[in-house]
C-alpha cells in the first residue's frame, strides 16, 4: 500500500510545474513585449518605410502600363493581368490590382501601429514628434494611392481586429483626402528640413509639403496649393540639376532635386532590385509605346533616357541604368517619387489655373524645365491662353516624368485619359475606368454591397 | 533472507553478462532438473516453426517460455523432477493447444508430441491499441492491422510504402519518387484544412513529432505489426493528436529459445514508371514555325505565312534561324531526347541482419540494416545505415527493458520538382528544345537553351537551363542522424495492478550542404552564357523530443466479468533549433564549403512545444459476448492561446459478439459475427508553435548618407488570437465483422461519420486590417465513408491460397466556413489556377474555366459565346452563367477534386510446397489532377517542346485535327493558356504495386549446409500502372502537402520508379 501511495505522489507531482505549457518564441520577436523603447519605434518606423519598396512594381503596372507610356502587344503566360490593365480589360480578380490594394493597407497598418502606440511610449518628446511625422507622411502616401486608384475606400487609423474591420465600409474619397491633408499637416509641423548622417533619406517637411501640394492640386484647391508651393520654392532647399539624366545618375543619389525617393542599395541583400525595364531585344521586346518616344523633339535630351545601353547580354534603360552588383546581381537605382521639377511644374499649373498670365512666373517655371532639356522655351505666342498653357503643362509633365508614375495620375486628374489613350494608343476607354475595380476577393470577404460595393462599371 | 538476496544478485549479474556476450543459452544451476523436449506439428504432421510454448508449474507458479525451431522441436532444460507442469502452445492461425498436469520424470524420457488445430482465424490475434493490447475479438473500435510478415521483403525504402493498399481507409500516397522521401499518409480522408492531415505515428510507444523519424529509423523487416487507429474512439486515447488517425508501429522483439540469425538482402534495378512521349526535333521545329507564323498572321493584316522573316516587325513573329535546317528535312541534325539524358537505370541494394534470442528472463534482438537506393534521375540517391537493439528483461514482479535505434542517412538531391523557371530538372528536360545538344564539342555543357533565342532577335523562346547540367553541377547533400530510444520499467504491485514507467526520446539532427558552381549560369538571357557567382548554403538543425509516461494497469476477472483499467500521466516536449548560412563570392569552384565564400545571409529559428496529458480508460466485457470501452484524455498544449490551453477528449465504444449467443450456437458455419459501435472526440494540434501570439517579422530599409545602409525594421506579421484552440473531430463508427467456415471467409465492414469542428482556418479577413488572413477556430468539415474488407483463406490440396481485398469510399464535404461562409478561393502554381473551398463541396475543389471544344471555324466564334481575342482554332469555353458573354471570373465552375471516390487494395498470396506467389494491387478511382505541366508541354506555342499528340493540332478550318487541341500560336489568344479543364485530367489508376515470386529451398538441402532455411525471390515493384493520366504519376500532389486548399497539382515532379528485385532471406 505504501508503494502505491508513493507512486501516486510521483504521479501527480510532475505536473507541479505550471510554466511547462507556457513557451514564448525564442528566435522571433513578438508583439507583446514590443513598442516600448525609442529603438522599438525606430524599427517599427523602418518597417513603414519598407512598404515603399513595393511601389515601383505596383506603379509600373497601374500607372506606366495603364497610361500611354508602356504597352504590351500580346500577353504571355505570366503577363495576362498586365495585358488586361494595359488594354483596359481588367477585371476585379486581377491579381496585380488585388496585391496593390493589400500592399497599401499593409503599409497603413504598419504606420497605425506607430501612430497609435507612440503616445504611451517613454522617450524624448522631440523624437516622438518626428517619428509621428514620418509615420503620418507614409500613411498619407498609402492613402494617396488608394484614393487615386480606387476612390472611396475604408479609413483605418488604428490597428483593427478582423471583426471590426468587417463593419467599416468604403468612405467617400473626400474623407480620404481630408485624412491625407490632416496627416501631412502634422508631418509638415513635426519634421525637419534636412537630416544628417544615418538619418539621411527620411521624410522631410519639404516632402510633406510637396505631397500636400499635389493632393491640393488633385482636388483643384489651387489657392492652398499656391501657398504651400510658394513656401517650398522660396525655402531654397531644393534646386534643379543641370540635366534630367543627372537627377537619375546612380552616382548622384539624393541630389538637391530629389525631395523624396524610395531608397535602394544594390550591395545589401534584399535592398536592391532587378534592372528596371531592361530587355534583350531593343527592336521588338521593349514595351515603351512608339507614340511615347516620338513625342520627344529630336533635340530633347530627355529622349535619350528612354534608349537602351548594352550591359552584358541585356540592354538597360538609360533612365534606370546601374551596373549590376557582382554579389547580388541587383541594381540599386532609387525610385524618385517627388522632385523639384515636379514642384516647379505644379506651381506653373497652379498659377495658370488661378489666372492665365502671358509672361508670369508660370511660364518662367515651365521654361526652366524645358530649357534644361535643351529644347526651345515657350513664348506667349505659343501659349496664348489658359487652355493651351494647360495642355503644354500636361505635355511637359509627360516628357519630364517619363516612367515616374505620374502620367496616369495626371491624365485622370486633368480628365484627359480618354482622349490621350485614344490618340496615343488607339484604345477606347470609358469614364468609369479612371478608377480600378475593387478586388473581388475583398468584395467577397465583406459580402455586403451597401457597405462595401464594387466601383461602378465593374459589376 | 541474506541468501535469497545473494541469489538474486547472482541472477542479475548473470543476466547482464548474458546480454553483453549476446549469448542466449543459460544453464541455470538447480538441483534435480532435467530436460523436456517435444515436437509440434500441424494436424497433417507438418513441422511448425516458431510456436510459442509456455510452461507453468502448478505449485509454485514458475513460468518458462520458449519457441519451437524449424524442425518443430522445443526443449526446456531446467524443469524440476517431480513437479507438475501445464503446457500451453500458441501460434498464429492455430487454436491454442494445452497439455495439462504433466509430471516431470527423471532422465531424458520427457517428450511430448503436440498437434495443433488450424483455426485459419485471426480472431485470437492480439492487436496493439495504444497504451495496451487487446485480443482482436474484443475490439470495439475501428482498428486496421498489418502484420510484419506482410510488409517484410518488399523492395522499398520505407515501411509506409510497404503498407500501401493493405488497410481499408488508409491511403498511402507516393506523390514523389525522390529516393528516401516518405509518403503522404491519410486516414479516412482529409479532416483539416490548415492544421495538417498527417496521422500521429507512435513507434514502440513513443509518439513522434514527424513521420520522417519513423521512416529514417525503421527497416520494415524489423516491424512486428502496424496498427492504425481509424475511428475517434480508438484514437481518443491520443487526445489532441488523434484526429488524423494514429499509426502504432511495434517492432519485433527477441523470442526465448535458440539464437536466431536472419539475413535478408536484395538487389534491384529501377527505371522510371513511364516516359512522356514528346516531339522530336523535326516535329518541334515544325510546331515552332507554325506558332511564329500564326502570331504574325494574327496581328498583320494581309500577311502570308510565306513572308520572309526579315519583313516581320517583331521577334516573336520570326522563326529562329537554327530551326530552318530541320524544316528543310536535313538529316542527322542534333535530336536530343532530354528524358533519356536525365533518367538512368538505377541500382538499389539492401542488407539486413538480425540476431535474436533469449530465455525466460531476458530476450533480445539486435539488427543492422543498410539500404542504398540510387535515383532514376541522375546524381540523386539515398543511403541509410541503421541499427537497432531491443532487450526485455522480466524477473518476478519487475520488468525492465530498453530499445535503442540509431540511424544515419545520406541523401543526394537534385532539384527535380517545379517548373523550368524554378530550375526543376524534370520540367526543364520535358520543355527543352530537342535541337540543342547536351554537351558542346569540347565536352562542356551546352547552355544555348538559356537565351540564345532571346538575344539580338527576341524570338520569345523561354530560357531553360540544361537539365543535365542542373542535375550534375549542383551539389545538394543532406546528412541525417536519428537516435530513437526508450527505457521502461514495470512493477507488479499486486496480482491485478501493474505500474509502468517509461522514458522515451528522439534525438535527430540533419545537415544540408548546397553549392551552385560558377559554370552553371543564372537562368535567363541576361546571364546567358556568363559564369555565375557561385552560391552556397549550409543549414543544420538539431531536434530533441522526450516523453515520460507513467501508467497504472488494472485487471480483474470475476467469473465471467472481465475488467481492465488504465490510468496514465504523460509529459512531452519538443525542441528544434535550426540555422542556415548562405555564402557567395567564391574565388573558384574548388572549395565548396560556405567558409570559402563570403557570407551573404544567416537565418535561424528555435521552435518548441510541450504537452501534458492525463488519461483514463476502462474496458469491461461479459462472457466474451458484450464489450464496452470508455476512455478520456485531457491534454494541455503550449501551442494554444493563453485562454484556451486545455482540452478533454472522451470516447465510448461497445461490441456484441452475436455468434456467442445461444440462439446462434447451432449455426456452425458462422465462426464470427460481431457488431461494433463507437463514438469519440479527438483533436488536431498540428499548427505552428506560436500562432496564438502576434509575431514580428523583419522589413528592412536603406537609410543614411552615401549609398546608405540597411536598417532593421520590425513589423507585425499576424493577428494575435488568445482563444486559439484545437480542432475537434467528432466521429462515430458502426462496424460489422463476420466470419464463416472457421474464418475461411471473413468480412469487416465499417461505416463512419466524422465532423471536424473549430477548424483552425486561415480565414480571409479584410485587407484593410493590414493582413489577408487570420488563424481562427471557425468552420467544419465532414468526412464520411464506408470501408469493406474481405479475406479468404483456403487450402486446396497442397496449395494455400489467401486473398484479401479492401475498398474504401470517403466523402469529404465542407459544412461551414468563416464569417458569412464566404468560400475560400486560393491559387497555386499560377495566378489563374483557382481552388475553391465552399460549403457542400470537397476541400480545395478545382475552380476553373470549362473547355468544351474548339472554335473550328470563324463562324463558330459568333455561333457560341467567345472571348474578344478568340480566333478559329482556339478553345471554346462554357458560358457557365449563360449570359452570352465569356468572362474569366464569372464563367469558372467546379471541375474536379483531388479526393478519390474510392480507393482499393488487393492481395493474393499462394503457397505451393516451397513456392510462394504474392501479388499486391492498389488503386484510386474518381479523382482529378491539375496537370499544369501542360501549360508548357501542351501549349502549342512553339516556345517549349511539346507532347507528340501536338501534331494532331488544329491547323485550319479544313484541317481541324483531333478536335481537342488548339491552333499553334506563339502569342496564344482566346485564353487558351489560362488554366481550364484542358489542364484537368482524370487521375484514376490501378497499380500492380508488387508481385513477388519466392522459392523456399528444401530443409534437407539447407541442413546439409548448416542453414535452417533459405528463401529466394524475385519481386517487381510498381511494374504496371493502368491510368489515363498523361503525366508521370497520378498520385502527384505538388503543393497539397503544405496546403490542403490547393491539392493535386502536377507542375513537374520526380517520377516514380519501377523496380525489379532479386532477394534472399537466410535463417541460421
Amino acid at each position: 500500500m505504501k508503494k502505491i501511495l508513493t507512486l501516486i505522489v510521483i504521479f501527480s507531482c510532475v505536473s507541479c510545474k505550471k510554466s511547462f505549457l507556457e513557451i514564448a518564441p525564442q528566435s522571433q520577436a513578438n508583439a507583446e513585449s514590443f513598442y516600448t523603447t525609442a529603438a522599438d519605434f525606430d524599427a517599427a518606423l523602418t518597417g513603414c518605410y519598407a512598404t515603399t519598396k513595393n511601389y515601383f512594381n505596383i506603379l509600373l503596372e497601374m500607372s506606366a502600363f495603364r497610361s500611354d507610356e508602356l504597352s504590351l502587344i500580346s500577353p504571355t503566360a505570366g503577363t495576362q493581368d498586365r495585358y488586361d490593365i494595359d488594354k483596359f480589360l481588367d477585371k476585379p480578380a486581377n491579381t496585380i490590382i488585388t496585391n496593390a490594394w493589400s500592399t497599401f493597407y499593409n503599409g497603413i497598418e504598419r504606420c497605425n501601429q506607430v501612430t497609435s502606440r507612440i503616445g504611451n511610449a517613454n522617450f524624448a518628446d522631440s523624437l516622438k514628434r518626428r517619428y509621428e511625422g514620418e509615420a503620418k507622411f507614409l500613411r498619407a502616401l498609402n492613402y494617396y494611392y488608394i484614393a487615386l486608384f480606387w476612390g472611396n475606400a475604408p479609413i483605418i487609423t488604428v490597428p483593427t481586429s478582423p471583426s471590426i474591420a468587417l463593419t467599416i465600409g468604403r468612405s467617400d474619397v473626400q474623407k480620404l483626402y481630408a485624412l491625407i491633408e490632416e496627416d501631412l499637416t502634422i508631418s509638415i509641423q513635426n519634421l525637419p528640413n534636412t537630416y544628417t548622417g544615418a538619418d539621411i533619406g527620411r521624410v522631410t517637411n519639404g516632402a510633406a509639403m510637396a505631397l500636400l501640394a499635389k493632393v491640393y492640386l488633385i482636388q483643384k484647391k489651387y489657392q492652398q496649393a499656391n501657398t504651400i508651393l510658394t513656401n517650398l520654392i522660396s525655402s531654397n532647399i531644393y534646386q534643379l540639376q543641370n540635366t534630367t539624366a543627372q537627377v537619375f545618375d546612380v552616382n548622384n543619389k539624393l541630389n538637391r532635386e530629389v525631395i523624396y525617393a524610395v531608397r535602394y542599395n544594390k550591395e545589401s541583400a534584399g535592398n536592391g532590385h532587378g534592372l528596371w525595364l531592361s530587355t534583350t531585344d531593343t527592336v521588338s521586346a521593349t514595351s515603351i509605346s512608339r507614340s511615347f518616344i516620338t513625342a520627344y523633339a529630336s533635340n530633347d535630351n530627355r529622349r535619350n533616357l528612354l534608349r537602351f545601353t548594352r550591359q552584358g547580354t541585356v540592354f538597360a534603360l538609360n533612365k534606370f541604368n546601374d551596373i549590376l552588383s557582382t554579389t547580388t546581381r541587383n541594381a540599386g537605382n532609387d525610385f524618385i517619387l517627388l522632385r523639384y521639377a515636379d514642384v516647379l511644374l505644379m506651381q506653373a499649373e497652379v498659377l495658370n489655373e488661378i489666372s492665365y498670365s502671358t509672361n508670369g512666373l508660370a511660364i518662367q517655371y515651365l521654361n526652366t524645365v524645358r530649357t534644361r532639356a535643351g529644347i526651345v522655351p515657350y513664348t506667349a505666342t505659343n501659349l496664348p491662353d489658359q487652355i493651351s498653357f494647360r495642355n503644354a503643362i500636361l505635355n511637359e509633365r509627360r516628357l519630364e516624368f517619363a516612367l515616374e508614375a505620374q502620367r496616369w495620375i495626371d491624365l485622370v486628374r486633368t480628365n484627359n485619359a480618354q482622349q490621350q489613350l485614344m490618340v496615343n494608343e488607339n484604345i477606347t476607354i470609358q469614364a468609369f475606368q479612371h478608377l480600378f475595380p475593387i478586388p473581388s476577393s475583398e468584395i467577397q470577404k465583406y459580402n455586403n454591397p451597401t457597405l462595401f460595393g464594387q466601383n461602378q462599371g465593374y459589376n | 533472507m541474506q541468501q535469497l538476496k545473494l541469489k538474486k544478485m547472482k541472477k542479475w549479474h548473470l543476466l547482464f553478462s548474458c546480454f553483453l556476450l549476446l549469448i542466449a543459452t543459460i544453464k541455470a544451476q538447480t538441483n534435480m532438473s532435467t530436460n523436456v523436449s517435444g515436437t509440434v506439428t500441424t494436424e497433417n504432421g507438418e513441422l511448425l516453426n516458431g510456436v510459442s510454448v509456455k510452461i507453468t508449474s502448478i505449485n509454485n507458479k514458475s513460468t518458462f517460455e520458449t519457441t519451437t525451431n524449424e524442425k518443430g522441436i522445443f526443449t526446456i532444460t531446467t524443469l524440476k523432477v517431480g513437479i507438475v507442469y501445464n503446457f500451453t502452445f500458441s501460434y498464429v492461425g492455430y487454436e491454442t493447444g494445452f497439455v495439462k498436469a504433466f509430471t516431470i520424470k527423471e532422465g531424458n524420457g520427457n517428450s511430448l508430441l503436440v498437434r495443433m488445430k488450424s483455426t485459419n482465424s485471426t480472431l485470437t490475434d492480439v492487436v496493439v491499441i495504444g497504451y495496451g493490447n487487446q485480443q482482436k475479438n474484443a475490439v470495439s473500435g475501428a482498428i486496421g492491422s498489418v502484420s510484419g510478415k506482410d510488409i517484410a521483403n518488399q523492395p522499398v525504402t520505407g515501411f509506409d510504402k510497404a503498407i500501401t493498399g493493405k488497410i481499408a481507409g488508409v491511403q498511402i500516397l507516393q506523390t514523389n519518387g525522390t529516393p528516401g522521401t516518405p509518403t503522404t499518409i491519410r486516414v479516412r480522408g482529409t479532416g483539416s484544412i490548415t492544421a495538417g492531415n498527417d496521422p500521429l505515428i507512435v513507434l514502440d510507444g513513443v509518439p513522434l513529432d514527424r513521420q520522417s523519424i519513423a521512416f529514417e529509423t525503421i527497416n520494415q523487416n524489423d516491424i512486428a505489426s502496424i496498427e492504425v487507429l481509424k475511428d475517434a474512439a480508438a484514437a481518443a486515447i491520443y487526445g489532441s493528436r488523434g484526429a488524423n488517425g494514429v499509426l502504432l508501429i511495434t517492432t519485433k522483439e527477441g523470442v526465448a529459445g535458440k539464437l536466431k540469425i536472419a539475413y535478408n538482402s536484395f538487389i534491384g534495378y529501377q527505371e522510371p514508371t513511364k516516359k512522356i512521349a514528346l516531339m522530336d526535333a523535326y516535329q518541334y521545329a515544325a510546331l515552332s514555325k507554325d506558332g511564329h507564323d500564326n502570331a504574325y498572321l494574327d496581328v498583320t493584316p494581309g500577311a502570308s505565312a510565306s513572308d520572309p522573316d526579315n519583313i516581320r516587325s517583331q521577334g516573336f513573329m520570326r522563326t529562329p534561324l537554327e530551326l530552318y535546317p530541320y524544316l528543310q528535312g536535313v538529316q542527322g541534325l542534333t535530336n536530343t531526347d532530354w528524358q533519356n539524358e536525365i533518367f538512368t537505370n538505377a541500382k538499389t541494394t539492401s542488407h539486413n541482419l538480425s540476431i535474436s534470442g533469449g530465455n525466460q528472463t531476458v530476450k533480445f534482438l539486435f539488427s543492422g540494416s543498410y539500404i542504398n537506393e540510387n535515383g532514376i534521375v541522375i546524381n540523386s540517391g539515398y543511403k541509410r545505415y541503421a541499427i537497432r537493439a531491443k532487450v526485455d528483461i522480466k524477473s518476478n514482479k519487475f520488468k525492465f527493458g530498453f530499445n535503442f535505434s540509431p540511424s544515419i542517412s545520406n541523401r543526394k538531391r537534385v532539384n527535380s520538382d517545379g517548373t523550368y523557371f524554378d530550375q526543376g530538372v524534370v520540367s526543364s528536360a520535358l520543355q527543352m528544345s530537342p535541337t540543342w545538344s547536351v554537351y558542346n564539342a569540347d565536352g562542356s555543357y551546352n547552355f544555348l537553351g538559356n537565351g540564345f533565342w532571346r538575344i539580338g532577335t527576341d524570338y520569345q523562346h523561354n530560357e531553360i537551363l540544361n537539365p543535365v547540367a542542373l542535375a550534375n553541377l549542383i551539389k545538394d547533400d543532406i546528412f541525417n542522424i536519428n537516435i530513437l530510444g526508450k527505457v521502461y520499467g514495470g512493477y507488479e504491485i499486486s496480482k491485478n495492478l501493474q505500474y509502468n514507467v517509461s522514458f522515451g526520446g528522439v534525438f535527430s539532427s540533419s545537415r544540408n550542404d548546397y553549392y551552385r558552381p560558377s559554370n552553371l549560369p543564372i537562368l535567363g538571357a541576361a546571364n546567358f552564357l556568363s559564369p555565375s557567382n557561385p552560391t552556397a548554403r549550409s543549414s543544420s538543425n538539431l531536434n530533441y523530443n522526450w516523453v515520460i509516461e507513467q501508467t497504472l494497469n488494472y485487471h480483474k476477472k470475476i467469473k465471467r466479468h472481465n475488467f481492465i483499467g488504465l490510468a496514465g500521466f504523460t509529459t512531452q516536449r519538443d525542441y528544434i533549433n535550426s540555422y542556415s548560412v548562405n555564402a557567395t563570392n567564391f574565388p573558384n569552384d574548388l572549395v565548396t564549403a560556405v567558409s570559402a565564400g563570403q557570407p551573404s545571409g544567416v537565418g535561424g529559428s528555435i521552435n518548441e512545444w510541450s504537452l501534458i496529458s492525463y488519461l483514463l480508460r476502462a474496458q469491461y466485457d461479459f462472457a466474451n459476448k458484450y464489450f464496452f470501452t470508455a476512455s478520456i484524455r485531457t491534454d494541455g498544449s503550449s501551442r494554444f492561446g493563453a485562454d484556451n490551453k486545455w482540452g478533454s477528449f472522451p470516447s465510448v465504444s461497445a461490441a456484441w459478439r452475436i455468434n456467442s449467443e445461444p440462439f446462434l450456437r447451432n449455426f456452425h458455419f458462422l465462426s464470427n459475427l460481431k457488431l461494433r459501435v463507437s463514438y469519440g472526440l479527438t483533436g488536431n494540434f498540428s499548427i505552428g508553435n506560436y500562432e496564438s501570439i502576434g509575431l514580428l517579422t523583419n522589413a528592412n530599409y536603406i537609410l543614411g548618407s552615401g549609398s546608405g545602409r540597411s536598417n532593421i525594421g520590425l513589423v507585425t506579421n499576424n493577428v494575435t488570437n488568445k482563444n486559439l484552440g484545437w480542432e475537434k473531430n467528432y466521429m462515430y463508427n458502426f462496424g460489422l465483422d463476420a466470419g464463416f467456415f472457421g474464418q475461411k471467409l471473413a468480412f469487416e465492414i465499417n461505416y463512419y461519420h466524422g465532423t471536424t469542428k473549430d477548424l483552425l482556418l486561415n480565414t480571409p479577413i479584410p485587407a484593410a486590417t493590414g493582413f489577408l488572413t487570420a488563424r481562427q477556430n471557425i468552420g467544419s468539415v465532414i468526412n464520411k465513408g464506408l470501408e469493406v474488407s474481405v479475406t479468404t483463406n483456403h487450402n486446396i490440396g497442397n496449395v494455400h491460397l489467401k486473398i484479401n481485398a479492401n475498398i474504401a469510399a470517403n466523402k469529404n464535404v465542407v459544412a461551414s466556413l468563416g464569417t458569412n461562409n464566404t468560400p475560400i478561393i486560393q491559387t497555386a502554381g499560377t495566378s489563374n489556377t483557382y481552388f475553391i473551398t465552399q460549403i457542400g463541396k470537397p476541400i480545395g475543389s478545382y475552380f476553373l474555366l470549362n473547355k468544351i471544344g474548339i472554335y473550328n471555324t470563324t463562324a463558330d466564334l459568333t455561333k457560341y459565346p467567345s472571348f474578344p481575342s478568340s480566333r478559329a482554332g482556339d478553345f471554346r469555353f462554357e458560358d457557365v452563367d449563360a449570359d452570352g458573354v465569356l468572362d474569366v471570373d464569372k464563367d469558372r465552375k467546379i471541375v474536379g477534386k483531388y479526393f478519390p471516390d474510392y480507393t482499393l487494395g488487393g492481395n493474393i498470396s499462394l503457397d505451393y510446397k516451397g513456392f510462394e506467389l504474392n501479388i499486391s494491387i492498389q488503386g484510386s478511382q474518381g479523382f482529378e489532377i491539375v496537370n499544369l505541366q501542360k501549360r508548357y508541354i501542351s501549349n502549342l506555342e512553339g516556345n517549349f517542346n511539346n507532347t507528340i499528340d501536338g501534331i494532331n493540332r488544329w491547323r485550319s478550318e479544313t484541317e481541324q485535327g483531333n478536335g481537342v487541341l488548339n491552333r499553334a500560336n506563339r502569342k496564344s489568344t482566346g485564353n487558351n493558356g489560362r488554366t481550364s479543364t484542358y489542364h484537368v485530367e482524370d487521375g484514376s489508376y490501378i497499380r500492380l504495386q508488387n508481385i513477388n515470386v519466392a522459392y523456399n529451398i528444401s530443409n534437407k538441402l539447407c541442413n546439409k549446409i548448416g542453414i535452417s532455411s533459405i528463401r529466394v525471390y524475385i519481386s517487381g515493384q510498381n511494374l504496371v500502372t493502368w491510368t489515363k493520366y498523361s503525366g508521370y504519376n497520378p498520385e502527384v500532389n505538388l503543393y497539397g502537402n503544405n496546403d490542403a486548399l490547393t491539392p493535386g497539382v502536377d507542375y513537374g515532379v520526380y517520377p516514380l520508379s519501377k523496380t525489379l528485385v532479386f532477394g534472399t532471406n537466410i535463417n541460421f
